[in-house]
């Protein structure tokens, strides 16, 4: 089935051209997707929605490179996002380029992992952001060849003339960039995919093999100052007094905050940081029931005895999943 | 604090440090060579894993005060450019799912093929049974280091 989408012009906006690459195209990532983008009536749209959170671009030597604003967390996300765009613009996958996008919370939305909702909820938006552009290089192509878009064809990152002829995505990128943006985009056939359905290998394999930084633990900046924090052994205990005197005269160490019921100990490096946090000398007092696994055992024993149970929910998935 | 020099993947290094800091946070806070994982510390969990003299070890119940001459290999040095045999067969089953624990996976499995080339199943199993992987990626594990294992020969 092909599908005539509806594209809402606050959902693609050409930034035109940007820090000397080719097309650049903004998506917004919005609630709703399927139907934000069919919505016609612009003003029935609440305001503020025209932030963007992921780009694909298209350089002038034929990388395209997409950004992938989720965060990657073993699920592939950081594949699966740019092969869906791909699919579309009729890339060749061999020179995607994909960059993860920053924490941005201005300019992206749900910049989150979980509930198995990324690619339901972006799988629209993604071949759209695909097949716009690929509409924009065709159009680029065919004002250069004098015909017309419908008489050219698209593979692996070229546009091909009837008679042969090719163009190069990266060739045609800076003209595609002056294409007005289409108001409809043609999604491709699911027969007709060649990305999408292929065992493509994890775009992080080397970076993961080689032990390139990928994860939280590898950010460092220079000068920065590491922490840890000793919280209560259990929940009812409360801080009644603090001693960090003896962790604070220890190597590295640069000061012992106490916030809420927590104590941080902060200094220059991670080892220092865990020695210090053990010389701490902290007393608790009981704030409520501690309780134990014991108590729990207990607890959930009661209530699978008890035989006026309270029906708390019905459906057998829970609410972010339905 | 006390002056260490130590040989790290064929390179001499100096640090400052404690002489109880584990190799680990050596590797990774005073060196930059992230690549060496934390996972839990205490010699379970085999995401610090690195070779001393090609050897497999825990580096974060390794002090730095321990290292002397011996000569460390991290994950940045098992191979120049990410193509020793395992590191290819872990690119070509798609070993990694978060890929967190596999440098130590890799490092491991490098020490097993080094000293038994063509391990059977059962020295595969023993071999890595203390690299633990959340992500479950044993099956692929077992598998790239058959396939790793085939590529050396
Ligand atoms: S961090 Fe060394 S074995 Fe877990
Ligand atoms: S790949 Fe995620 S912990 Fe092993």
């Amino acid at each position: 089935m092909n599908t005539l989408s509806k594209t809402n012009r606050r959902d693609f906006i050409k930034l035109g051209m940007a820090a000397g690459s080719g097309l650049v195209l903004g998506f917004s990532w919005r609630e709703g997707a399927a139907s934000s983008l069919e919505v016609l009536n612009e003003s029935a749209l609440p305001a503020g929605l025209v932030d963007f959170n992921s780009y694909l671009s298209i350089s002038t030597d034929n990388v395209i490179t997409i950004f992938s604003p989720n965060p990657e967390l073993g699920q592939n996300i950081k594949t699966s996002f740019p092969m869906i765009v791909a699919e579309e613009l009729d890339a060749d996958w061999k020179k995607v380029k994909v960059v993860q996008a920053v924490l941005d919370t201005k300019k992206y939305e749900r910049q989150l992992t979980g509930g198995s909702g990324a690619i339901p909820h972006s799988w629209e938006r993604l071949r759209k952001a695909g097949a716009t552009a690929r509409h924009m290089l065709l159009e680029a192509a065919a004002k250069r060849w004098k015909t017309s878009a419908g008489s050219l064809t698209t593979k692996e990152g070229n546009v091909i003339h009837a008679d042969g002829r090719k163009l190069s995505y990266g060739e045609l990128a800076t003209d595609a960039a002056s294409v007005p943006v289409p108001t409809e985009v043609k999604l491709k056939d699911k027969k007709d995919f060649k990305i999408i359905g292929q065992p493509i290998h994890n775009v992080d394999n080397l970076e993961m093999v080689t032990g390139q930084p990928l994860f939280g633990l590898d950010f460092y900046r220079e000068g920065m100052l590491f922490a840890m924090i000793q919280r209560p052994a259990s929940c009812g205990m409360k801080i009644k007094s603090v001693d960090s005197a003896a962790a604070k005269a220890m190597q590295g160490i640069v000061d012992v905050v106490t916030f809420k019921n927590n104590v941080a100990v902060v200094g220059k490096s991670t080892w220092e940081v865990n020695k210090a946090r053990k010389a701490l000398k902290i007393e608790y007092e009981k704030e409520g029931n501690i309780e134990s696994t014991t108590d729990h055992d207990r607890i959930f024993k009661e209530s699978l005895d008890r035989t006026d149970a309270t029906v708390r929910r019905k459906r057998w998935r829970c609410r972010c999943c339905v | 604090m006390a002056a260490y020099s130590i040989n790290v993947n064929g390179e001499t290094k100096k640090v400052d440090v404690l002489p109880d800091t584990p190799l680990l946070w050596v590797l990774r806070d005073s060196l930059g060579l992230v690549g060496t994982k934390y996972g839990c510390g205490i010699a379970q969990c085999g995401s610090c894993t690195v070779h001393v003299n090609g050897t497999a070890a825990r580096s974060c119940s390794l002090p730095i005060s321990a290292v002397g001459k011996n000569s460390i290999t991290t994950i940045e040095g098992l191979s120049e450019k990410g193509d020793h045999p395992v590191q290819l067969a872990w690119m070509e089953v798609d070993v990694p799912q978060c890929g967190y624990c596999q440098a130590g996976q890799i490092m491991n499995a490098a020490a097993l093929l080094a000293k038994t080339p063509s391990p059977t199943e059962d020295q595969i199993a023993t071999a890595m049974n203390g690299n633990i992987c959340r992500c479950g990626t044993y099956h692929r594990i077992k598998d790239a280091i058959v396939i790793a294992s085939s590529k050396m020969k």
